[in-house]
Parts: structure tokens; C-alpha cells; sequence
């Protein structure tokens, strides 16, 4: 009897631990390391199971620890149950999803600022963290078919919508958008001519200015070289010289030229002279026309011109004749 | 032609009919035994040799049967979970499998087959040789003696081995998972936990304590109403296990449906 009750009391005992140790273990709870509690609040908690498993960067670092509607119904309020020696983010929140498409929900402990884009539910105390609970897949199906039968109701209007006189007006602007499309393919074949010249030249300035740029650049350098030798110098001083010797022959030019106004003013003088004189000998007035039109005059003249030559030759040959020098 | 139908509506209402006396006369007897509950004195030492014998002696063939059962649902599972189905899954199946229907029901139908016919055989042959008739005129009363330190080691010890039995179909899933479909123990842990919740022990614990009453009262039931000698006790012994394995798979559906 009594070992009966021995082996009875084993099968019963280790029967308990095990259900009990198990379920534990199962749950995640380890008796080796400390866990504390945080809340978070959510709008809604999905399918997320209490006891499911809570992670911080993918690693798993606790479980959920109760899941409550909060008094006034307006929020999820679920428990955290962590690791006691894990360090959570400065702005921590919690962000649940589904871990697979097979129903088993997860918390992910997240970076706020790493998620700007999910409206996380703000709790007013700020030792609760701030949660968002990722719409599962049937709630996107949901969404699909709503969108559907959006798409199905806009079909039927655009149906109803879309009659006879729709349909040939609809032709006539597909008809008007072909020509226009015509013209734009003309208008574009003519641009590509005349980019292609375009082109082209471009083509060819670019070649010119590449030589001239290589040209500059042998300039360049030979100015270079130049400055180095010194010789720019001296063609500045030459430079500096001859600009003199223009500047004074600018002045010698301007006098010649003020010379020259006045030889032209005597000229004109001489002409205005002479011009009388012919009008003398044309109309036979005067000595000149005289002598010219009165031989006479002419051969007196010619005789007197031949005395007084031979009255100098006298005087030159015999001048004692003519001039009688006493200084005292 | 009307005179065949009249005879199958006749034994139809004949085989209900029978079947409510049966109900009822195991009725009886579980209102006996309850009533018994207040002789401690009879049934109290007798408890724990009756857990001796229904609960760890069947240990070994429920682990038996729950190693195989956990090496199967393994490899169907890998079988089965091809594609897209993540090969942890492997963990969930056999984790929730074990705990909340096959570990509790296939132990049940073996302690069916083991205990209820093992009760049925030693009552019935106690009755057909008038040993409950002699307890009877010493004013011993059988419920209590005979019925009532069975059926509480029944309602005990089921859940104790099915328990036992479950844990033992996972780790043999386990051992099949990392050692045949090259799965890692984290796998198989990540699948295990992803699914399980504490009730699933708690609606193991409920279904097996129905089950070890149902074929504890039910192999009493059988054996207090054996006649006809050594066949009565066959026909017995094998009525109990007919109705118990049956009434199992009913209770089965019908937690299911309740507590699910």
C-alpha cells in the first residue's frame, strides 16, 4: 500500500509540474532574470493575444501582460511585461503587428522618431508608452472590398454617364488630338533639322573655340615666356619713345597745317590777283595787256631792258664811273 | 410492406427506449456512488490502490502512444507544410495537437480499451459469481466499495497521465523536428509558444477528467449489470469499451463546442 501511494504521488506531482512548468516556460516567463512592467495605450490591440511575445530589435525581451479597454472605452490599455536589464529607447513605443500571415500577433518596442509616419495613440500620462496596432489583413481586405464597391459605383455613373453624343465627342477629340498629334510630329521633324544645325554648329564652335583656346593658350604662353625674358619691357619703353616722337610730330603736323591755311590764303589771294590780271589783259586794260596787245611797248620795253644791261655791265666794269667814295 | 415498416418503427422506439433504461439505470448507479461519497470509510484506503492500477500502470502504454503520435504529427506536419507555410508551424501543430485534443482523447481511448474493460471483466465476473450480491446482503455498500474508488481514481489519474502523455508527444515531436526535418530547436520553440495559451492545459486537464469519468463509471456500469456467465462478462467488457471510446469522442466535440 504504501509504495502505492508513493508511485501515485509521483505520477500526480510530476503530472502538475510539468503542466505548470510548461505552461510557464511556454509563456516565456524565466525564473533566471527580473521583469518589470510598462503600459502602453493603443486605439486598438488587433488580434494580439495575452502572453504574446514582446521584442526589441527582432530579439524577443518579454511578453504581454494583460490587455484591458480602458473605463471610458476610448483606448486599449496592454501591459509589458520586460526583461528588468533591458535598456528600452528614450522615446519608446509600441507598435503591434502580425508576426506571419497565421494569426500569431507580436509587440515590437520601436523608435518613435523611426516611425514619423504611424499615428501612435498619445497617452496623456507620459509614463505610458504611446501604441499603434498595424491594421491586420482582413481590415486591408475590408478596405479592398469597400474600394470595390466604390470602383463598381463609379462604373455604373460613368456608364449612365457615358451616351451617344458622349461617344461621338468623344471620337471628334480623338479625331482633333490625331491631327494635333500629326502637326506635333511635323513640328518636331522640322525642330530635329534645325537642331539638328543647331547641333552642328555648335559642333563647329566648339571646335573653333577649342582652337582658340589653344591658340590663347600658346599666346599665353609666349606672353609668358615674354614677361619672363623681359623683353616686354623694352617694347613698352620703345613704345613709350615713339609715342613721344608721334606727339611731336602731331605738333609739327598741326603747325604745317596752320602754315599751310595761311599759303592757301595767299594762294587764294595770288589767284584772286591773278584772275584780275587775266580779266585786265582780256579786256586790255593795264600795263600787262598794254604790252601785250601794243608791240610797241613791247620793243621800247625790250630796248630799255637791253640799256640798263649794258648801263650794269658799265657799272660793274667801271663803277668808279658812278660812285665816288671820300671818307674824309 | 406495412407490416416492415411497423416492425422498424417498433424496434426503433424499442432500442430508444432501451437506451433511456440504460441511461437511467446509470443514472442510478452514479447517484449510488455519490451517495457513497459519505462512507469514507469504505472507499478511503481503496482509492489509492485503484490509482495504482488505472493511473500508473497505464502510464506506460499512454507514453507510448503519445511518443508515436508526437514522431507522426512531425512529419505529417513537415509533409503537409510546404511553400509558403513557415516550418515552425511544425512547433504550433504539434504543441496544440498534443495538448488540447490528441494527447487527452487517444489517452482516453487507451485507458478505454486498458481500464474499462479491465473494470468491466472484474466487476462483471464479481457479479455473475454473486460476490455484489454477498456485499450487498452484508449490507457493504458495492457503490461504494467497488464504484466510487475507481471512479475517483479515474477523475484523477486521467488527467495526471494525459498530462504526462502530452508532454512527452511534444518532446518526441521536438526530437523528430531537429533530428529528422532539420529544424532547430528555436523553430520549433518559436512555434510552440506562438499558439499556446494556458487555457489549452486547462481545457486538457477538463476533457481528461471527463474522460476518466466517463470510462471509469461506464466499466462499472457495464460490470454491475453483467449477466450470463463468462460470455456476460465479455459482452461487458466489450460494451464498455465500445461506449466509452464513443462517449469520449462525444464529450470531445462537445467541449469543444463549449469551451472553444
Amino acid at each position: 500500500m504504501r509504495r502505492n501511494e508513493v508511485w501515485v504521488g509521483v505520477v500526480i506531482l510530476l503530472s502538475v509540474v510539468v503542466a505548470v512548468a510548461g505552461s510557464f516556460w511556454l509563456r516565456g516567463y524565466r525564473l533566471t532574470r527580473g521583469t518589470t512592467t510598462v503600459e502602453a495605450l493603443f486605439s486598438g490591440v488587433g488580434q494580439l493575444p495575452d502572453g504574446a511575445s514582446v521584442k526589441l530589435r527582432g530579439v524577443t525581451i518579454g511578453r504581454v501582460n494583460g490587455i484591458a479597454v480602458e473605463p471610458d472605452g476610448t483606448a486599449v490599455r496592454v501591459g509589458l511585461a520586460i526583461n528588468a536589464d533591458v535598456q528600452l529607447p528614450a522615446d519608446a513605443a509600441v507598435l503591434i503587428a502580425p508576426e506571419s500571415m497565421f494569426g500569431d500577433w507580436g509587440a515590437e518596442i520601436v523608435s518613435r522618431s523611426a516611425n514619423p509616419r504611424l499615428d501612435f495613440f498619445e497617452p496623456s500620462d507620459p509614463g505610458v508608452l504611446p501604441g499603434f496596432s498595424i491594421p491586420d489583413l482582413s481590415r486591408l481586405t475590408a478596405t479592398a472590398d469597400q474600394i470595390a464597391d466604390n470602383l463598381a459605383t463609379i462604373t455604373d455613373r460613368v456608364e449612365i454617364a457615358f451616351t451617344q453624343e458622349t461617344a461621338e465627342n468623344l471620337r471628334l477629340v480623338i479625331e482633333n488630338v490625331g491631327g494635333v498629334s500629326e502637326q506635333l510630329a511635323a513640328l518636331v521633324d522640322a525642330q530635329i533639322g534645325a537642331v539638328d544645325d543647331l547641333v552642328e554648329n555648335v559642333r563647329t564652335s566648339t571646335s573653333q573655340v577649342s582652337e582658340a583656346a589653344a591658340l590663347a593658350t600658346l599666346t599665353l604662353a609666349e606672353v609668358e615666356r615674354l614677361l619672363s625674358g623681359g623683353v616686354v619691357d623694352s617694347i613698352v619703353g620703345d613704345t613709350r619713345v615713339t609715342a613721344a616722337e608721334f606727339r611731336r610730330l602731331a605738333t609739327d603736323l598741326r603747325e604745317t597745317t596752320t602754315g599751310l591755311s595761311t599759303t592757301l590764303r595767299y594762294a587764294d589771294s595770288t589767284l584772286v590777283r591773278f584772275e584780275r590780271i587775266g580779266r585786265e589783259l582780256e579786256t586790255g586794260e593795264g600795263t600787262l595787256a598794254h604790252l601785250l596787245a601794243d608791240s610797241t611797248v613791247a620793243v621800247q620795253t625790250q630796248s630799255v631792258l637791253m640799256q640798263l644791261t649794258l648801263l650794269l655791265e658799265d657799272f660793274r666794269e667801271n663803277p668808279g664811273r658812278y660812285v665816288r667814295l671820300s671818307i674824309f | 410492406m406495412a407490416g416492415k415498416t411497423l416492425d422498424f418503427v417498433g424496434a426503433t422506439g424499442r432500442a430508444a427506449l432501451r437506451f433511456a433504461a440504460t441511461v437511467g439505470e446509470w443514472g442510478v448507479l452514479m447517484q449510488d456512488t455519490i451517495r457513497g461519497l459519505r462512507a469514507v470509510r469504505i472507499w478511503g484506503g481503496l482509492v489509492f490502490e485503484q490509482m495504482m492500477r488505472i493511473g500508473v500502470a497505464s502510464v506506460p502504454i499512454a507514453l507510448f502512444i503519445a511518443a508515436f503520435t508526437g514522431i507522426v504529427l512531425a512529419l505529417q506536419a513537415s509533409y503537409t507544410f510546404t511553400g509558403a507555410v513557415p516550418v515552425y508551424l511544425v512547433g504550433s501543430l504539434v504543441g496544440k495537437t498534443m495538448i488540447i485534443e490528441l494527447g487527452p482523447v487517444l489517452t482516453g481511448l487507451a485507458l478505454a480499451g486498458r481500464v474499462g474493460a479491465s473494470i468491466a471483466a472484474e466487476l462483471g465476473t464479481m457479479r455473475v459469481t454473486e460476490q455484489i450480491d454477498a456485499l450487498e446482503t452484508m449490507a457493504y455498500d458495492p457503490a461504494a466499495y467497488l464504484v466510487l474508488p475507481r471512479v475517483l481514481a479515474g477523475a484523477v489519474m486521467f488527467p495526471a497521465v494525459t498530462l504526462l502523455a502530452s508532454t512527452l508527444g511534444i518532446v518526441a515531436g521536438w526530437l523528430t523536428a531537429i533530428q529528422l526535418l532539420e529544424m532547430s530547436t528555436p523553430e520549433f520553440v518559436r512555434g510552440l509558444e506562438a499558439f499556446f495559451v494556458p487555457f489549452d492545459v486547462v481545457f486538457s486537464v477538463i476533457k481528461s477528467f471527463s474522460f476518466g469519468l466517463t470510462v471509469t463509471s461506464l466499466g462499472c456500469f457495464f460490470g454491475f449489470r453483467t449477466r450470463g456467465g463468462a460470455a456476460g462478462v465479455g459482452r461487458a467488457a466489450t460494451s464498455a469499451v465500445v461506449a466509452s471510446s464513443m462517449v469520449i469522442l462525444v464529450f470531445d466535440a462537445f467541449w469543444a463546442a463549449v469551451l472553444l
